[in-house]
């Protein structure tokens, strides 16, 4: 193991089901300040994951070092530093909002003000009164992250916590997300099937896709796996691909484009140059980069990448 | 953390909850049941009224309702996902587990209270001029608390496996009825949790007043029963909660 400490790290993380390994050893580092975007399509096991981390199931191989410390051995030392939404909500629908905290409150031991704060960052004061069972799913998603907000975790861990929301609580929970590292020195993991979702806060991200982790790095490292690929449109395509061909480039034609891999700028360069001195017309020249969508459902679609 | 935060906590769950109702229901019938009842005692103004309402408290209503104590205890942790949340707070989970049933345990001492207000109050109602046997009353009462604790255990220990509300009171009902009827064997009768509450009951009055209502043949075995499926249910029940995996 690298001599780095890591403010979560989770170790060849194995957890089996009925035979299948729906997490297959995963390693997973959290450096502290971040936000840590743990994406993958459903099902790919990123709440079996998040339940280990939490205690809430054991692996059947593998461990888990929270703040330097053995989940298995320190689980309540651990807990006591972090706040987490799994899943769904977890309420107490016949209790108002309020109360529903104090229920939480009065183990983690917080002065009764934070209750007001929390609800406060939430932008859930107006409803604090009244009963759970009133909310919407998107309140009630609010109340969940409160909750975990409430006993100023070191660590949060968000289970897709813009589940429920509409589009503009969307926004303002992604801009609350951003803001806990800096403002309240929170590290976040964050986990979501959507990579709109971990694009725009994350710092770094975790792919995982059948239970195995396929990429971990900053979200900029993601980015540079993009194929990029050059676009030229011509009047006499044919004369284009031989005059290329006969420089090493091999091209794809669609329509009167050709297609070739991205080439450095100084390439490019000769490439036009030649393509005008064999008296073709040049119309465009376009580069195609692919989105992080692109990429990542690339990722997760087969075992063949990567 | 402090356990009594952990009580604390429980107990603020059950806020507007109408567990206040389910307290109440069984003396309150059995307050009607012996404002009614032509069972009387020529030489014990009190008896009669006071037996025909502890039959009917203990016999189905007692052991039914430390079931529905349980389920409702660990209703909202099924219905609304709390268990993932309660799991996750620092404390360990054997301390939830003990804060559920201690507070089972306070739900079962009202209605036991309420239970012996009920008798006064049908005593007073139907005119009794007799002082009120408090002593006699308490004792039973007492010792069906007791007899209620193995159930306690079983039924929390299937609340909190099961994951539902229906299923542990399902089960429950179905180990209740029967108890009527096994209670009035002399050999199997002290051998069935279920049947307990109705024959400790019943046997801790007659007892305190100098008799011996004859439902109880060996009070050894039902003590020995009931001490040994208590420590079982108690023990496999939470150690269950604590090792089980929370999906």
């Amino acid at each position: 193991m690298g001599n780095q400490t890591y403010l979560l790290e989770t170790n060849d993380l194995t957890k089996t089901y009925k035979g299948t390994k729906v997490v297959n050893g995963l390693s997973l580092q959290l450096e502290e300040g971040e936000i840590y975007g743990f994406l993958g399509p459903n099902g790919a096991g990123k709440t079996t994951t998040i339940r280990m981390l939490l205690g809430l199931i054991k692996p059947a191989k593998g461990n888990v070092t929270v703040f330097g410390k053995d989940l298995t051995k320190e689980r309540i030392a651990i807990l006591k530093q972090i706040g987490s939404l799994v899943e769904s909500p977890s309420y107490y629908p016949h209790l108002t909002g309020k109360d529903n905290l104090e229920t939480l409150r009065k183990i983690l031991q917080v002065p009764k003000s934070r209750i007001t704060e929390v609800l406060e960052m939430v932008r859930l004061t107006k409803m604090a009164d009244r009963k759970v069972k009133e909310y919407s799913l998107g309140m009630k998603q609010r109340l969940g992250l409160a909750a975990s907000l409430l006993g100023r975790p070191k660590l949060l861990i968000l289970d897709e916590p813009t589940n429920g929301l509409d589009p503009a609580g969307m926004i303002e929970i992604r801009e609350l997300i951003r803001q806990l590292p800096a403002k309240y020195g929170m590290t976040v993991l964050l986990s979501s099937h959507l990579l709109t979702e971990i694009d725009q806060v994350a710092t770094k991200v975790g792919i995982i896709a059948k239970g195995e982790m396929i990429f971990q790095d900053r979200i900029e490292v993601l980015r540079e796996k993009a194929s990029r690929k050059l676009h030229v449109q011509m009047d006499d395509w044919e004369t284009g691909q031989k005059v290329l061909s006969s420089h090493g480039i091999e091209t794809a034609r669609h329509d009167n484009w050709l297609t070739m891999p991205n080439q450095p700028d100084g390439k490019i360069a000769e490439i036009v140059k030649e393509l005008v001195y064999s008296g073709l017309n040049i119309y465009r020249v376009s580069e195609e980069i692919a989105s992080l969508e692109d990429i990542f459902l690339n990722l997760t679609k087969g075992e063949e990448t990567l | 953390m402090m356990f009594s935060n952990v009580l604390k906590s429980e107990w603020l769950k059950l806020k507007h909850s109408k567990v206040v109702f389910i307290v109440l229901a069984s003396p309150v019938l059995a307050t009607v049941i012996g404002l009614f009842t032509t069972m009387h005692v020529p030489e014990h103004q009190w008896l009669g009224t006071i037996t025909t309402m502890i039959l009917a408290h203990s016999a189905i209503f007692l052991p039914l309702l430390t079931g529905v104590f349980a389920a409702l205890i660990c209703r909202h942790e099924h219905s609304g996902g709390g268990w993932k949340q309660v799991l996750t707070l620092p404390v360990s989970r054997l301390q939830i587990y003990f804060a559920k049933f201690i507070v089972i345990l306070f739900l079962l001492t009202l209605t036991q209270t309420a239970f012996i207000t009920a008798t006064w109050v049908a005593g007073t109602l139907k005119g009794f001029s007799d002082p009120f046997p408090f002593v006699n009353v308490f004792v039973s009462a007492g010792v069906g608390w007791l007899a209620c604790l193995p159930l306690i255990a079983l039924q929390l220990w299937l609340a909190t496996m099961l994951k539902s509300f229906a299923g542990p009171s399902v089960v429950n009902v179905m180990l209740t009825f029967p108890a009527v009827v096994i209670a009035n064997s002399p050999l199997f009768g002290p051998m069935y949790p279920w049947a307990h509450p109705l024959l400790g009951m019943t046997q801790a009055l007659s007892y305190s007043l100098g008799g011996d209502a004859g439902f109880l043949d060996s009070a050894v075995t039902f003590y020995v029963v009931m001490i040994t499926s208590f420590a079982l249910f108690t023990a496999v029940g939470s150690v269950h909660f604590q090792q089980r995996e929370w999906v």
